[in-house]
C-alpha cells in the first residue's frame, strides 16, 4: 500500500515564505483534505507534492522513496495532478484529451489496454456523448470531468485534486466526491484534495489538515476540526452539526467577520 | 458513477463502449483519409505547376515529361523535357518542400508558445533574414566574415547573412522569453517588436543604398521560387526532412501542451526542454527556407490554422495535413504566380498571401466551432 510522506517540507517564492516546515502523512486507501482560508499554501503545496514547484528545503517521499531523485516520466506513472482548471489551447476532443493521460506508458500508437481504458473512464463519468466533442464547447463541470478522467488514466498511486468541485453543481458535488472516494477505496489509492468546502471534506475525507499562514493548525481525523479551530482559522463562528455520526458545518450569523467590518 | 469500479477491468464491452470504439476509429479513419486526400490535391497542383511558365504544355506532355525521367546531357530528347526536368521539377519540390518546412515550423511555434498568431513572419524571424539580406546586398558586410576571416562571395553572403540572423532572431526571442514574468503570449509581442526593429533597419538600408542595390533588395525581399535549383532542393529537403522527423516523434508531447505547462509536467513532459528543441527546430527549417528563396510569408501563420479546421488538434495528424496544407499553398501560389502575368512570372511572396487569406477567410466563416 502506497505511503506518502511529506518531511519538513518549506517553499517559498524569492523572499516570500510560502510554507514552512510541513510534515504531514497519507496513506493508500485514505482521501488528506487540505482545508484553510485563501492563500494558506494549500495549492503551493499540492503542487510540491506533483514537483510542478520545487520545494526549498525538506522531502517528499512515496513509498520511502525521494520524489526528487524520480525522473519527469516515473513520477507521472505514481503522481497525477488535477488542477482547479484546465483549458486547451488549440481543439482537442474529450476522447484524445483522456488519452494523454496514458502518455507515461505510451510510445506511438495506443495499445488495446489503453482505449479500453479511456473507454471505461468515459462511461463510468457519463462523458460518453461528448467523447468526440472539443474540450473547448463543453461547460467548465464537464470540462472538469475530463480533466478528472484523464488523471485516473494515468494509474497513479497518489492522485492530488486542486479544488476538484469549483465548477459543479451541488449533485455533481457529490458525484465527484463519491467517485473519488469509490476510486481510493477500489484501488487503495491516496488522495490528497484541497478544498474550501469543509462539509464535502467533512463528509469524505479520512484526514483533514488545517493551514493557515503557510504552517499547519492541526491535522489528524475529521473530529479535529472543532468550532474553536474554525474560528481561529477562518475568523468565522459555525456550528457543528451532527448527522449519522459525520459533522457538518454551519457557518452563522453575526459572525466575527461581520463585527470587524 | 457512484457504483463502485476499477478503470480498466476487463469488463465485457458493453453497447456504448463498442458504439465508442466505433466512433474513435472512425473518426480516425476519417482524419487518414482527409490527409490522403489533400495530399492527391497536392499531386494534382504538381502537375500543373509543371505545366505552367513561360512555354505552358498540357497535363498529358507534363506527365510524359515526367515520366520520361531527366535527360542526360547528350540525350535528343524534346526540349519540354529539359524544361520540365532543368527549371521546373526542382522549383515545384522546393514548393512542396519549403511548404512543409515552413507549414510545420509555424506549427510548432503556435503550439509551443499556446498562440495562434505566431509564425516566423510575426516573431520578426522573415524580418531578420530580409535584414541580413540588405546587409550583404547594400553594405556589402558578411556576417560570417565579421566572425570568421574568410571571403564570401556575393550570392553566398546573403545567403548566409540572412541564415545567421534568422538564428540570432531566435536565440534573441528564446532569452527574452527567459525573462521573469514573460508568458507564451508576450513571446509574440516580443516577436512584433523585433519584426519592427529589423523592418526599420531594413529600410535604413534601403535609403543609403544605390538604384540597382534596392532593386536587387526589393526582389529579394519580395520571395521567389526562381532563385529554386537542385543544389538548393537538396539543403532545403535534407534540413527540412530531419527537422520533421524529430518534431513528428514528438506529437504526443505537442499534444500534451495544449492543456498547459502544468498539465503536461504532469504527464512527464519536459515542458522546457521541448520549448527549446521545437524552437530549435523550427527556426532552424524557417533559416533555411528563407535565406535560400527569400522571405515567403504567411504560410506558417496559415497551413496550421487550415490543418485544426480540416483534422482538429492532434498532431500525429495535424503534422502530416499541416505538412500538406503548407505545400498545397506555396505551389498553388508558384503556379498562379506564373500564370497571373505571363510570360513573366510573379514573385511568389506577393501570391502566398492572395491565396492564403482567402482560403483562411473561407474556412474560419465556413466553421461550426470556435477553433481558437
Amino acid at each position: 500500500m502506497v505511503t506518502l510522506h511529506l518531511d519538513r517540507v518549506s517553499f517559498s517564492y524569492k523572499s516570500r515564505q510560502v510554507f514552512k516546515d510541513i510534515t504531514l502523512d497519507a496513506a493508500g486507501g485514505q482521501i488528506l483534505s487540505l482545508v484553510g482560508p485563501n492563500g494558506a499554501g494549500k495549492t503551493t503545496l499540492l503542487k510540491c507534492i506533483d514537483r510542478l514547484l520545487l520545494p526549498k528545503s525538506g522531502a517528499i517521499r512515496i513509498n520511502d522513496q525521494d520524489i526528487a531523485e524520480l525522473s519527469r516520466s516515473e513520477l507521472a506513472k505514481q503522481v497525477a495532478y488535477v488542477p482547479q482548471a484546465a483549458f486547451a489551447s488549440f481543439p482537442i476532443t474529450v476522447f484524445d484529451t483522456i488519452l494523454l493521460g496514458r502518455r507515461p506508458y505510451l510510445n506511438w500508437k495506443p495499445g488495446a489496454r489503453d482505449l479500453a481504458m479511456v473507454m471505461d473512464i468515459i462511461e463510468r463519468m457519463e462523458l460518453t456523448g461528448l467523447a468526440m466533442r472539443d474540450l473547448g464547447e463543453l461547460s467548465g463541470g464537464e470540462r472538469q470531468k475530463v480533466i478528472v478522467a484523464k488523471a485516473i488514466v494515468q494509474e497513479p498511486q497518489v492522485l492530488l485534486f486542486d479544488e476538484p468541485t469549483t465548477y459543479l453543481d451541488l449533485k455533481y458535488q457529490l458525484k465527484i466526491m463519491q467517485f473519488i472516494r469509490d476510486l481510493v477505496d477500489e484501488k487503495r489509492l491516496c488522495a490528497v484534495i484541497t478544498t474550501h468546502d469543509l462539509n464535502l471534506a467533512l463528509q469524505f475525507s479520512d484526514r483533514l489538515a488545517v493551514l493557515k499562514g503557510g504552517a499547519i493548525v492541526t491535522e489528524g481525523d475529521i473530529h479535529i476540526l472543532t468550532e474553536e479551530v474554525i474560528l481561529q482559522v477562518y475568523e468565522v463562528e459555525a456550528h457543528l452539526h451532527y448527522h449519522q455520526e459525520k459533522p457538518f458545518m454551519i457557518p452563522l450569523k453575526g459572525t466575527t467577520l461581520r463585527r470587524k467590518i | 458513477m457512484t457504483e463502485k469500479f476499477i478503470p480498466g477491468s476487463a469488463e465485457p464491452a458493453g453497447d456504448n463502449r463498442s458504439k465508442l470504439l466505433r466512433q474513435y476509429l472512425v473518426h480516425t479513419r476519417w482524419k487518414l483519409l482527409l490527409i490522403l486526400f489533400m495530399a492527391a490535391l497536392l499531386c494534382v497542383l504538381c502537375i500543373a505547376g509543371l505545366s505552367v511558365g513561360g512555354a505552358s504544355y498540357s497535363f498529358t506532355e507534363s506527365w510524359e515529361a515526367l515520366f520520361a525521367g531527366p535527360p542526360q546531357p547528350n540525350d535528343p530528347a524534346p526540349v519540354r523535357h529539359r524544361i520540365i526536368w532543368v527549371l521546373r521539377v526542382p522549383r515545384v519540390l522546393m514548393g512542396i518542400v519549403g511548404g512543409i518546412g515552413l507549414g510545420v515550423s509555424g506549427l510548432m511555434m503556435q503550439t509551443i508558445l499556446r498562440n495562434p498568431l505566431a509564425s516566423p513572419y510575426t516573431l520578426g524571424i522573415s524580418a531578420a533574414a530580409s535584414f541580413g539580406a540588405a546587409l550583404g546586398i547594400i553594405s556589402k558586410i558578411s556576417v560570417i566574415a565579421v566572425i570568421f576571416p574568410v571571403a564570401v562571395r556575393q550570392d553566398l553572403m546573403i545567403i548566409t547573412n540572412s541564415f545567421i540572423c534568422t538564428v540570432m532572431c531566435t536565440f534573441l526571442i528564446y532569452f527574452l522569453s527567459k525573462l521573469k514574468g514573460v508568458t507564451p503570449e508576450t513571446v509574440v509581442l516580443f516577436g512584433v517588436a523585433i519584426m519592427y526593429v529589423f523592418e526599420a533597419a531594413t529600410s535604413f538600408m534601403q535609403y543609403i543604398g544605390n538604384p540597382e542595390e534596392l532593386a536587387e533588395l526589393v526582389y529579394w525581399i519580395f520571395g521567389s521560387m526562381s532563385k529554386a535549383s537542385w543544389v538548393k532542393l537538396k539543403i532545403t529537403a535534407v534540413c527540412v526532412g530531419i527537422c520533421l522527423l524529430i518534431a513528428y516523434r514528438h506529437a504526443w508531447n505537442f499534444n500534451s501542451l495544449m492543456l498547459g505547462d502544468e498539465s503536461a509536467r504532469s504527464i512527464g513532459i519536459d515542458v522546457e526542454r521541448l520549448r527549446i528543441m521545437g524552437l530549435l527546430l523550427s527556426s532552424l527549417m524557417t533559416a533555411v527556407i528563407v535565406s535560400l528563396l527569400g522571405p515567403i510569408g504567411f504560410i506558417g501563420l496559415v497551413a496550421p490554422h487550415i490543418g485544426r479546421m480540416l483534422i482538429g488538434g492532434d498532431h500525429r495528424f495535424l503534422i502530416p495535413i499541416t505538412c500538406i496544407a503548407g505545400a498545397i499553398v506555396l505551389v498553388l501560389a508558384d503556379t498562379l504566380s506564373a500564370i497571373i502575368l505571363a510570360p513573366a512570372v510573379v514573385p511568389v511572396g506577393i501570391m502566398t498571401s492572395f491565396v492564403g487569406v482567402p482560403l483562411l477567410i473561407y474556412l474560419i466563416a465556413k466553421r461550426k466551432k470556435e477553433h481558437w
